[in-house]
């Protein structure tokens, strides 16, 4: 287990907090402290910078520090210092950076969530559940953001099609639920009409036309598939925490067999990664004495 | 130009998916092209159901075009991949939860379930183009996926040599089948025995259930009616299929059925039922056959009409083979192709 340090000015931390908890998972995650080094007996084995400012914190450049740093920035002039300091990669969020990419600079989706724990069930799958269960068949729901949140995902995980508040759409889009959302939205989140999403102008009409949609099956698995592939290209925190993960040394180097696994888009904690672990550790090279 | 097909192989075991990759490599070849067949071994089970589908993933297809033909050979990773899927892996799918498969609705079983479905998504979203053998194996992606595929027929196995016979329909009613649970062969048995008419039948095939079948036989006192030949070869299928009155044809949700296209091949009409999927797709109720709810009685009633209207049955014979007569794996070829030489 390696030691992952966050450091950072007062009141920058809980920029990179949901960030690093996802980069140090599986790690030991500390606060950086530049008085006190090692830090808690040890060197940390890697940074999280939340900001630049903290950098001079860190040492004179990357050198000093002797560990690999990823570190937030926010503007062109930030992206220059973390570079000349020699920071490891940087990561943003700011949407202006993001054409300008000519180095080691990580995306990071503004709106983000981590998709690793919301699988998507197949609307198929959910009418045998219902079935299962005494559910309502078709279930149409309209889900706001004032349900609490485990509600939040059991209902859009189990619903033949929802009417979606603002908020929620990105939850819904990561588990695969046909949505109805408002005009304004969905030009917010930049999706298509009758391509990700159904785009209705009131409620009265959102309310029939997931009804609508609840009933075509065809239609709503397009539209669920595409839904998710959308959370996936544009919302999920997954492909740029492993790709910090790497940079950082907090996880291997991918073998031929995790990269063809990735681009299935298989969970790191899945049977399947488990299974070709077990199939590979028998051949694992021991170095020649 | 070079192509390959790539199929799963169960060892020991040989069939209808087995013949029609051999067809579409001899088509290939006969247009032209360079084909090879590619197999790797598999095993349903779902403990092991994932690891062919990873070795898909890896092994390099050096060709210019690849068509895999069923689960799990569409996990084959090329830049122009266009399957042309006989089935994706239906225990997960359709019979998710059937007593028959190992994919249940409890935990460990439901995310395999998802993470089998995800898989195909992402496999078969990779295609250049998508085709299936029948339209219920496209609806099934479809509904199921949410990935478009078209239905690209092919000609049944002896297309070229089952002609109508001269002077109108023939006088028994067959049931050419594997004598298997989802093919259902006890529902012919159980038509034959509700028919007025006393005409001889004929059920031939074999398969696990060839006992039980002629245990069935004996209980509904159809020892000298129904002949149970086993397998047949060719020569004596084409002979059967020419001189039926009437082919009943009535598996569980099929999902091509060749029978049916042999029979209408013949000019002969198919008694078939409500359920039976893709056979449906060329079953037309009053056009090309007669379509029942299944009962004994609906399908001895279908079965009397036809003996009892020979012109009624060699009208739609004649329909039904209408439908099929220009099915050819040219078409298929020139299709898979996508113009290419």
């Amino acid at each position: 287990m390696a030691v992952l340090a966050v450091a950072a000015t007062p009141g920058a931390a809980g920029s990179v907090a949901e960030l690093t908890g996802l980069v140090g998972r599986g790690h030991r995650i500390v606060a950086w402290h530049h008085h006190v080094r090692p830090v808690r007996g040890r060197r940390p084995d890697a940074v999280v910078a939340a900001d630049v400012a903290v950098l001079a914190d860190l040492g004179d450049s990357s050198a000093d520090l002797g560990a690999p740093v990823a570190c937030r920035v926010t503007s062109g002039e930030d992206l220059s210092l973390a570079r000349s300091w020699g920071v490891t990669v940087s990561f943003t969020s700011e949407p202006s950076l993001r054409p300008s990419f000519t180095g080691p600079v990580v995306w990071i989706p503004p709106d983000g969530i981590d998709l690793t724990p919301l699988p998507v069930l197949p609307l198929l799958t959910r009418a045998r559940l219902r079935l299962a269960h005494g559910l309502p068949e078709p279930l149409v729901l309209a889900v706001d953001a004032t349900a609490p949140p485990a509600d939040r995902s059991t209902s859009l995980a189990l619903a033949s099609a929802a009417v979606v508040d603002g908020p929620l759409v990105p939850l819904a889009l990561a588990l695969g639920t046909p949505s109805v959302i408002t005009p304004e939205v969905a030009d917010r989140f930049g999706l298509e009409a009758d391509w990700e999403v159904v785009v209705a102008d009131d409620t009265r009409s959102a309310d029939r036309l997931a009804a609508a949609l609840a009933r075509d099956d065809e239609r709503a698995a397009a539209l669920a598939r595409r839904a998710r592939r959308f959370a996936e290209e544009h919302l999920d925190l997954g492909p740029a925490v492993t790709d910090l993960r790497r940079r950082l040394g907090l996880e291997e180097p991918p073998s031929l067999i995790d990269l063809r696994l990735d681009e299935l888009a298989t969970p790191a904690s899945s049977r399947l990664r488990n299974r070709a672990d077990r199939a590979l550790s028998l051949f694992t090279l021991e170095p020649m004495p | 130009m070079d192509v390959l097909v790539c199929a799963t192989q169960v060892p020991f075991m040989s069939g209808g998916l087995e013949l029609m990759v051999d067809n579409l490599v001899d088509a290939l070849r006969g247009s032209g092209h360079r084909a090879e067949v590619v197999s790797l071994p598999t095993a349903w089970d779902r403990e092991r159901l994932y690891d062919a589908a990873m070795a898909w993933r890896l092994i390099p297809l050096d060709a210019e075009l690849v068509i895999p033909v069923n689960f799990p050979a569409y996990f084959a990773r090329h830049p122009d991949k266009v399957p042309w899927l006989a089935h994706q892996h239906r225990a997960a799918y359709d019979a998710l939860g059937q007593p028959w498969s190992d994919f249940h609705l409890d935990g460990p079983s439901l995310d395999d379930h998802r993470q089998l479905l995800d898989w195909d998504i992402r496999a078969l979203a990779e295609s250049t183009r998508r085709y299936a053998i029948s339209e219920v194996v496209a609806r099934r992606m479809r509904r199921w996926c949410g990935l478009d595929a078209t239905a690209l027929y092919q000609p049944p196995p002896l297309a070229d040599r089952i002609t109508p016979r001269a002077g109108g329909v023939g006088d028994h009613i067959l049931c050419p089948t594997r004598l298997e649970g989802n093919k259902r062969p006890g529902l012919f048995l159980d038509g034959v025995a509700a028919m007025r008419q006393r005409v001889p039948a004929v059920l031939a095939g074999r398969g696990s259930l060839a006992d039980d079948l002629a245990a069935q036989v004996d209980r509904l006192g159809l020892g000298g009616r129904v002949a149970l030949p086993g397998f047949v070869p060719d020569d004596d299928l084409v002979d059967l299929l020419r001189g039926a009155t009437a082919v009943v044809y009535a598996p569980f949700d099929e999902d091509y059925g060749f029978v049916t296209l042999q029979a209408f091949l013949a000019g002969v009409p198919v008694v078939t039922t409500a359920d039976a999927g893709g056979v449906l797709e060329w079953v037309e109720h009053e056009v090309t056959g007669l379509v029942t709810d299944g009962s004994p009685e609906a399908m001895g009633a279908a079965l009397d009409r036809l003996v009892d209207d020979p012109d009624l049955a060699a009208r739609l014979g004649r329909a039904g083979r209408a439908r099929v007569v220009d099915l050819s794996w040219d078409h298929v070829v020139r299709t898979l192709v996508g113009g290419r030489s």
